[in-house]
This record gives C-alpha cells, sequence and structure tokens, in this order.
C-alpha cells in the first residue's frame, strides 16, 4: 500500500515509518533528507501529489512543548497545522491525487479542560485557543469526508521513554526528584507508543471506520498517581511536588495548561471497534519499559 | 430567483434530520431539537442562518463519522464558518451557482444542473 505520512521527523511520524516498514513510503519534508524505513522524501505537495498515495497520515505540526507560546508561535502552530493540511488536501485534489483514506492528526485538547467528567468524541470541544486549534484542524481533513474516508485521531499524552510526554520526566525521576504538579489530581489522558501506532494501523484497515477517534488508554490515571507509578517503576521516590505558579513560572500559563488541564478521556469508538489495547493500565506499560 | 429560500432549503434539512434520526438521536434531542428551531425560523421569515451553521458544526464536531452525510448545499447556505467543511472548488462551484441562483428564475437544483452542464 502507498502510504504518505507528513510531519515525517517527529516524533510519532518517525516509530511509525518503522512500524509501516511492509508498505511502500513516501514523507513530506521541508529539508528532503533521507528518513530511515522511507523510500521517497518530497519537499512539497506537488511532488507528493505524484506519488498518488492511497493512505495519508498528516501528522504535520510545530510542537506545542518546545517553546512558550507567543504570538509569532501560536501563528506557526495554527499554520503549520491548519494552513498546512488545507493547502496538501487542496493540492491533492486539484492533481486528483486525494487518498482513499485519511488519517488526520488532532489533539485529546480539543474538549479542553472537563474535570472529572469522562469524554468521549461524543463530547463538544472546548473554548480555549488549543480547542479552537483542534477543531480548525479537523474542519480541513472532515471538508473531504465526502470523497475521502477521514478519521481525526484525538491524540493523548503519547508514552515512552525515547520521546513525546514521557522523555522530560525521565530525568527527574531517575534522580528521585519528580513529583505531581500543582495538586496532581487532574486526569492525563496518556497513552502507550505501541498503543498508538497499533491504533492507526487498525483504523487504516477497518474501512468501516471514520470519524473522530479518542487515542488514549482505557484508563486514565490521575497526573499524581502517574507520576507516583512512574518513580515506583524506577524504585525512585516521589514527593517533591510542584506548586502550580511554578509551574506557570517555568513553562508559562498555556503549556502548563497542558500539563494541568483534566481530561478523562475514554477510547470509547475505538474500543467499540473492536480494537484492544496491549497497555490498558500506566501500571503494565512503566513496569514494561522499566525492564 | 423565483422559490423561496424555504422552499429550497426545508427538504435539505429534512434530509439532514433523517441522517441524525439514523443515528439514533430523538426528535428533541441535541442538533435534532436545533434544526428543528431553525426550520421552525426559517417557515417564520426569522433569522436562522447563524442557528444553521451553529447545528452543522455541532454535527461535524460532535459526530464527525457522519459528516459526509451532512448535505454540502446546506453548508453553503449557513455560510460562516461552515464553509471551513467545504473544500476550495467545492466554494468556487457554489459561488458560480450561487450566481447563476441569485440573477435567474431558476430554483437551486435548476441552477445546479445549469452550472455544472456548462
Amino acid at each position: 500500500m502507498k502510504v504518505l505520512i507528513t510531519g515525517g521527523r517527529g516524533f510519532l511520524a518517525s516509530h511509525l515509518l518503522k512500524h509501516l516498514g511492509e508498505h511502500d513510503l513516501a514523507v513530506i519534508s521541508r529539508s528532503g533528507k533521507s528518513l530511515k524505513h522511507c523510500q521517497q522524501v518530497f519537499t512539497n505537495f506537488e511532488q507528493a501529489a505524484s506519488f498518488k498515495p492511497e493512505v495519508v497520515i498528516n501528522l504535520a505540526g510545530a510542537s506545542l512543548f518546545d517553546q512558550r507560546w507567543s504570538d509569532k508561535r501560536r501563528l506557526e502552530m495554527y499554520q503549520s497545522r491548519v494552513d498546512y493540511t488545507q493547502k496538501l488536501l487542496a493540492t491533492l485534489a486539484s492533481r486528483g491525487a486525494l487518498p482513499s483514506t485519511l488519517i488526520s492528526g488532532s489533539a485529546v485538547g480539543f474538549y479542553g479542560d472537563q474535570g472529572n467528567q469522562t469524554i468521549t468524541e461524543a463530547n463538544a470541544s472546548g473554548n480555549d485557543w488549543s480547542a479552537k486549534l483542534c477543531a480548525n484542524w479537523e474542519s480541513q481533513a472532515l471538508a473531504y469526508s465526502n470523497r475521502v474516508r477521514v478519521c481525526v485521531v484525538r491524540t493523548g499524552l503519547v508514552m515512552h521513554p525515547s520521546g513525546g510526554a514521557m522523555a522530560p520526566l525521565m530525568t527527574p525521576a531517575k534522580l528521585g526528584l519528580l513529583g505531581p504538579f500543582g495538586k496532581g489530581d487532574n486526569y492525563w489522558p496518556w497513552i502507550a507508543l505501541k498503543d498508538w501506532l497499533n491504533a492507526v494501523t487498525f483504523l487504516i484497515n477497518q474501512p468501516t471506520c471514520q470519524g473522530a477517534f479518542n487515542l488514549t488508554a482505557p484508563m486514565p490515571e490521575t497526573q499524581k498517581d502517574f507520576l507516583k507509578q512512574l518513580s515506583k517503576s524506577l524504585s525512585r521516590p516521589s514527593f517533591f511536588a510542584i506548586p502550580s505558579p511554578a509551574v506557570n513560572i517555568l513553562l508559562g500559563s498555556d503549556r502548563a495548561e497542558l500539563l494541568m488541564a483534566s481530561q478523562r478521556v475514554s477510547p470509547s469508538r475505538l474500543l467499540d471497534a473492536g480494537f484492544e489495547f496491549v497497555y490498558t493500565n500506566a501500571n503494565s506499560m512503566l513496569e514494561a519499559y522499566a525492564k | 430567483m423565483k422559490y423561496t429560500l424555504a422552499a429550497e432549503i426545508n427538504p435539505l434539512i429534512n434530509s439532514l434530520d433523517k441522517v441524525l434520526a439514523d443515528e439514533g438521536l430523538s426528535d428533541d434531542e441535541g442538533s435534532r431539537g436545533s434544526l428543528s428551531s431553525v426550520k421552525q425560523a426559517l417557515n417564520d421569515g426569522k433569522e436562522w442562518r447563524n442557528d444553521l451553521a451553529d447545528t452543522l458544526q455541532q454535527v461535524f464536531r460532535n459526530l464527525p463519522h457522519i459528516g459526509h452525510k451532512v448535505p454540502r448545499d446546506l453548508l453553503w447556505f449557513a455560510g460562516s464558518e461552515c464553509l471551513h467543511f467545504l473544500d476550495d472548488a467545492e466554494i468556487e462551484r457554489y459561488a458560480s451557482i450561487d450566481e447563476v441562483w441569485q440573477t435567474t428564475q431558476l430554483s437551486w437544483q435548476e441552477a445546479v444542473a445549469k452550472t455544472l452542464s456548462n
């Protein structure tokens, strides 16, 4: 199968390339440098259209964690997702190269902070900036839903020691200096990298699946419990709580909000479709990573 | 434009209402309830476009798996944020249809047919 991946140099896409190794893979990357597990690297949408992909996995987007959210950075985050998706699909459509399946990125930030309420795909979107960004990002993909099978993947905090949300936690955890941010009673919608990769593959292979899918583990943990289990899996203590104001100062209020928001997300539609998770609870995943 | 807006849009609203009913929504629930209010406002000659746009956005955001069943014409009539759910080529095509519809005595469907045949 011919699969085109955007955002090919990112953490998720680079793992996805390895995971989908048996397919005919191509990526769009501004640098044009070759990538492991990938046959072709395109530097623009026109080249990518000539590849005539059967599946497009659209993961491009400037990182939300790398920098503080200045107005300039917000514009970059918006353009690299919303405008990028719009231009990509318009180019593929104008050249008769729309895929039969589009897996397009989104995030659980779509829902905003919902406290302890369980969130399924049927929940309304939030009103904060991140929620609006996700909703607009999804709109660009869903505009083609009458011609393409579109799955928007509302991804949670992807956990793997090598990157994503977990890597920055590893050093303080190994030093025994990791503790909850603020009170720590907010829910973290985590998912193991292996399950995220399996879920994307599952959606590619299930022709009846379309619409929004929460890519999060079935048992979200409170931030405090997750960090406690992470420290325990490394045989380290976990009691250095960082007060909320300090987190705000260190990260800026917007990025701090990503860690402090409570999102008790359920992957209802994935489970209904018959997807089976390898790691349903954080403890089993963290024990496996610690080995 | 000899047909009233209500005559053009009511069948589209009915079509979407059936999609939502097939999805298991009761007639006074969520998007179906809102759609019923839009229809009433449209038939009474009151403001309806903003509420239709809100309802359609609600459908796409809460029930995106049925987004492909939303009548595309309805997205055009709602306008504003709903245009995000149409691709560039569709917006261009609808702009041409709308011009024919506004400047002739054709119904919307006749304007669609005329534009597509050109």
